[in-house]
C-alpha cells in the first residue's frame, strides 16, 4: 500500500529546511504532491511559499532534508534535471518577441527533455494550449499590446506548454483586479481539471485556495500548519492561525478558560467571568484545564434586538453594511472586538450594550499556550 | 453628533490635465458636501478621478474650474499648508528604527506650529485615545499586529485638522485586525467629532466605515447615498455592477406590452412578478439586476416568485462561509450565492430559482438609469 502511494507522489519533501543568513525560510517542511493533484500553498507574504517552490524547482538547494522527485532522490539536482514548469508572480514576458515566440521559447531551448520535438510538434502543442486558454487569436501580437488578463494567460501558456511532471504557479492571478481575478479563477479551475496536470499553486488569498485546491497547505513562518481539504481547513482548523487565515470576516477570538468541566469567559483572575457552557470531552483528552481561546465565526453569532441572557455582552462600535446588503455589528467586549450578524429588525446604536447570541456547537477551543485546537472538546448548552 | 456644518464643499469642480495626447478631463463637474463629524467615502475604480479630487481638497492641485471651500471659506488659491486639512498617504508602514512615540510624532516634525513641547503633548493625547500608553517606548518589531495597526492609524490622524483625508486606511491591514481599527475609527469619530474623507477603490472599506458614500467613475459622480442606498438601490448600471462580489446578475429583458407585466427575458423565460407590475417610463431594452445572494432555490415551493423555467446546475465553488454556484437558465448563466449554514447539495439537478420582487433592480439598458417607478410598484405590491 505504502509503496503504491509513494509511486504516485510526484514530489515529496522530507523535513526540508532552508535558511537565508539568520532567517529560517523553511523549517522542516514535509509534504507530498500526488499525481494529478492541484495542491494550493496558502499563507501570508513572507511565509516561505516562494522559497518552497524554488526548492522544488531546484533553483534553491535545501540546507537540510530530502527532496524526492518521482520517487528518486533529487535534493542536489539542478533545475535542468527536473521536469518542472514554473510561472512567476511577475509575467516576465520577452517584450521583443511575439506571443507565439514567447510561448514557443521553452520548447526551443536546448534542454534534453524537449530537444527531440519537431517544429510541427511544437506548433501542435502551442495550438492546443492557446486554444484552451482562449488566446489563440493573439499569437501574432507583440506582448506590449496585451491587456493584463491576456498577459497573464500568455505567461501561463508559456509555463504549461512544456510537458512537465509538475507545474509550479506563483500567484498567477495576483496582479489582476478583483473581477478579472474571479473569472480567471473559474476558467483556470476548468482548465486544470481538463489537463489533469499535477501542480502546486501559491496564493495569499484563501478563497482562491478553496476554489482551486484539491488539498490546501497553510504555511506560516516556514512551517506548514495544516494540510487538508477546504472543508477540513475551514471547519476543523488545527491552529488559531489557520482559523483566522480563512474566512472573511475573520473568526472572532475571545479569551476564556476551562475549569471543572466548564468553559468560562475571561481569565481565572477576573471577578465577573461567566460560564458559557459545559465542556463535552468526546474522547480521552489530555487537556485538563487552563486558559483557552474560543473561536467562533461571525456567521455563527447574531443579535436580534432582544437582550436575552447568555452569550457575549459587548458595546456597539459600528454597524456595517455588507456587499450582499446584510448587516453586521462590530462590538467591543472590553477585551476583544467581535463581529456578529444582525437580524433585519435590529438597529443597535453606537455605545449600546448588547448580548450577542452564540451557536455554542460552533465554538472551537484552542489552548492558549500552544494555539493548537483541542480537537475532542466541544462546548455544550449553557448550564446556568 | 453631526451638526449640519459643511466642512468641505465642492461646487461644480473640474480638473483638466494637459497631456501629450490632448487635455485629460479627470474630474468633470463634481458637487460634494462633507458635513462636520461624518465619515464620507469616495469610492471608484482607478482612473475615476478620486485622487484628483483628494488632491484638490488638500490643495496639492488647483481646480481647473469650480469652487472648493473648507469651513465656508473659498480655498481655491490657498496653499496646502494653510488649509487645515490632514492627508495620510497610502504608505502606512512604520519606521522600524523609531519608537511608537517617535513614529507618531513624525508627521508633526517640520510643522511651524509644533515645537518639541507641543509635539510631545499631541503624541501623548493620541496615545491616550488609542490606548497605546503601555507601548509608547517600544519599537514596531516588538508590537503585536493589532498594536502596530493602531500606531499606523494614530500617525494618520495625529495632525489636528478640520478634515482628515485617508487614502485606503484599511486595505493594507491584516484582515484579522480590521474590525479593531473600524471600531476605533468609529469611536474617535463619535467621541471626538472627527471629520474624515476616505478615498478608496475597495467597496468593502467604503461600505463598512462610511456614513455616506460617493461613487465616482470617469470623473463623474454616479451616486451619493448611505451604504445601504448604494447596495440596495444602485442608481445606475455602473454602481450596480461595481458594488458587490460576486457581481450582480443582469438579465436582458423587456415588458411584453412596453411597460407592464409580463416581463420576458431575451432567452424567452418569463420573470414572474406581482400582479400589476409596471414602469411609468417607456423603455424597450431593459436589464434586470439581481444579486447572487438574492436568488434562492425554491424547490420546496416556499417562494412565491420564481423564474418560469427551471435552472440547470453548472458548477459550484466552496469558498468558506459561502458557496458560489453557477446555473444555466435557458442559456443565460446566473450566479447564486448560498450561505454555508443554509447550503444544500444541488449538483447535477434542475432547480426552480426564486427571488423577492423588492430585491430586483430594473435598468434602462441604453441610458443605464435605474427605473424607480418599478421599485415603487414592487414596494406597493409587497405591502
Amino acid at each position: 500500500m505504502r509503496t503504491e502511494r509513494e509511486a504516485q507522489d510526484v514530489v515529496e519533501l522530507r523535513a526540508v529546511s532552508k535558511r537565508f543568513d539568520k532567517t529560517v525560510a523553511l523549517n522542516e517542511v514535509s509534504i507530498s504532491v500526488q499525481k494529478g493533484e492541484c495542491l494550493v500553498l496558502a499563507g501570508p507574504s513572507g511565509a516561505g511559499k516562494t522559497t518552497m517552490l524554488r526548492v522544488i524547482a531546484g533553483l534553491e538547494r535545501a540546507d537540510d532534508g530530502t527532496v524526492m522527485f518521482e520517487g528518486k532522490l533529487a535534493t542536489k539536482d539542478g533545475p535542468w534535471a527536473r521536469r518542472v514548469g514554473m510561472t512567476f508572480e511577475h509575467y516576465a514576458l520577452y517584450p521583443h518577441l511575439s506571443v507565439h515566440d514567447n510561448i514557443a521559447f521553452p520548447l526551443r531551448s536546448k534542454r534534453a527533455e524537449v530537444a527531440g520535438m519537431s517544429e510541427s510538434e511544437i506548433e501542435d502543442r502551442i495550438k492546443q494550449i492557446t486554444e484552451m486558454l482562449g488566446i489563440h487569436h493573439l499569437l501574432d501580437r507583440q506582448t506590449d499590446q496585451l491587456s493584463g488578463g491576456q498577459r497573464q494567460r500568455v505567461s501561463l501558456a508559456r509555463c504549461l506548454v512544456r510537458d512537465a511532471s509538475i507545474y509550479l504557479l506563483d500567484e498567477p492571478l495576483a496582479h489582476l483586479d478583483a473581477k478579472l481575478r474571479m473569472s480567471m479563477r473559474t476558467e483556470f479551475k476548468r482548465m486544470v481539471s481538463s489537463l489533469r496536470a499535477t501542480m502546486i499553486y501559491v496564493t495569499h488569498d484563501y478563497r482562491e485556495a478553496f476554489a482551486l485546491g484539491d488539498r490546501i497547505a497553510v504555511i506560516r513562518e516556514g512551517v506548514i500548519e495544516q494540510v487538508g481539504t477546504q472543508e477540513e481547513i475551514f471547519e476543523q482548523p488545527s491552529t488559531l492561525f489557520v482559523a483566522r487565515f480563512v474566512g472573511n470576516p475573520p473568526m472572532n477570538v475571545v479569551g476564556g478558560f476551562v475549569e471543572d468541566g466548564l468553559v468560562r469567559l475571561g481569565s481565572a483572575e477576573d471577578d465577573d467571568h461567566r460560564a458559557l457552557g459545559a465542556l463535552n470531552v468526546q474522547s480521552g483528552n489530555a487537556f485538563e484545564g487552563g486558559p483557552v481561546w474560543l473561536g467562533i465565526r461571525p456567521m455563527d453569532c447574531w443579535w436580534d434586538g432582544s437582550n436575552r441572557n447568555g452569550g457575549l455582552s459587548a458595546t456597539v462600535r459600528a454597524v456595517k453594511v455588507q456587499q450582499d446588503a446584510a448587516q453586521s455589528v462590530i462590538a467591543d467586549t472590553g477585551r476583544e472586538v467581535v463581529q456578529a450578524t444582525l437580524a433585519a429588525q435590529a438597529h443597535p446604536a453606537f455605545g449600546e450594550k448588547i448580548n450577542i447570541q452564540l451557536d455554542l456547537s460552533k465554538i472551537l477551543v484552542f489552548e492558549q499556550l500552544t494555539e493548537r485546537r483541542l480537537g475532542d472538546i466541544a462546548v455544550q448548552g449553557a448550564p446556568a | 453628533m453631526s451638526n449640519d456644518e459643511i466642512v468641505v464643499g465642492l461646487n461644480d469642480v473640474h480638473k483638466i490635465y494637459p497631456t501629450s495626447k490632448g487635455p485629460l478631463h479627470a474630474v468633470r463637474g463634481v458637487d460634494l458636501e462633507c458635513r462636520s463629524g461624518e465619515i464620507l467615502s469616495v469610492l471608484g475604480p482607478s482612473g475615476s478621478g478620486k485622487s484628483s479630487l483628494m488632491r484638490m481638497i488638500a490643495g496639492l492641485e488647483q481646480a481647473s474650474a469650480g469652487e472648493v471651500t473648507i469651513s465656508g471659506q473659498r480655498v481655491n488659491d490657498v496653499p496646502p499648508q494653510r488649509r487645515n486639512v490632514s492627508l495620510a498617504f497610502e504608505n502606512y508602514a512604520l519606521y522600524p528604527a523609531m519608537t511608537v512615540q517617535q513614529n507618531l510624532g513624525f508627521p508633526l516634525k517640520n510643522l511651524k506650529k509644533y515645537d518639541r513641547q507641543a509635539i510631545r503633548a499631541r503624541v501623548h493625547e493620541i496615545l491616550e485615545h488609542l490606548n497605546l500608553g503601555d507601548v509608547a517606548n517600544s519599537k514596531p518589531a516588538a508590537l503585536s499586529g493589532g498594536h502596530r495597526q493602531m500606531v499606523s492609524l494614530g500617525r494618520a490622524l495625529i495632525k489636528p485638522a478640520d478634515v482628515h483625508i485617508l487614502d485606503e486606511p484599511l486595505s493594507h491591514l491584516d484582515l484579522q485586525f480590521r474590525n479593531e481599527v473600524v471600531a476605533k475609527l468609529k469611536s474617535l469619530q463619535q467621541e471626538h467629532g472627527l471629520t474624515m474623507i476616505l478615498i478608496t477603490h475597495d467597496q468593502e472599506e467604503a461600505l463598512e466605515l462610511a456614513d455616506r458614500v460617493i461613487v465616482l467613475n470617469d470623473g463623474l459622480l454616479q451616486q451619493l447615498g448611505t451604504p445601504s442606498d448604494i447596495v440596495m438601490r444602485p442608481s445606475n448600471l455602473f454602481v450596480a455592477d461595481f458594488v458587490g462580489e460576486p457581481p450582480m446578475n443582469f438579465i436582458p429583458c423587456r415588458f411584453e406590452n412596453g411597460s407592464s407585466a409580463p416581463l420576458v427575458a431575451e432567452t424567452g423565460v418569463e420573470i414572474g412578478l406581482p400582479q400589476g407590475a409596471h414602469i411609468s417610463e417607456r423603455a424597450n431594452d431593459l436589464l434586470l439586476g439581481v444579486r447572487p445572494s438574492e436568488l434562492f432555490f425554491a424547490d420546496d415551493g416556499e417562494m412565491e416568485h420564481v423564474f418560469e423555467s427551471p435552472a440547470q446546475f453548472v458548477r459550484s465553488e466552496q469558498l468558506g462561509e459561502i458557496s458560489v454556484l453557477t446555473v444555466d437558465l435557458k442559456g443565460q448563466l446566473l450566479t447564486v450565492v448560498q450561505r454555508r449554514r443554509e447550503a444544500r447539495d444541488l449538483s447535477g439537478d434542475q432547480h426552480r430559482l426564486g427571488y423577492r420582487p423588492t430585491a430586483l433592480h430594473l435598468f434602462d439598458r441604453e441610458s443605464g438609469h435605474r427605473l424607480n417607478s418599478f421599485d415603487e410598484a414592487m414596494r406597493r405590491r409587497s405591502d
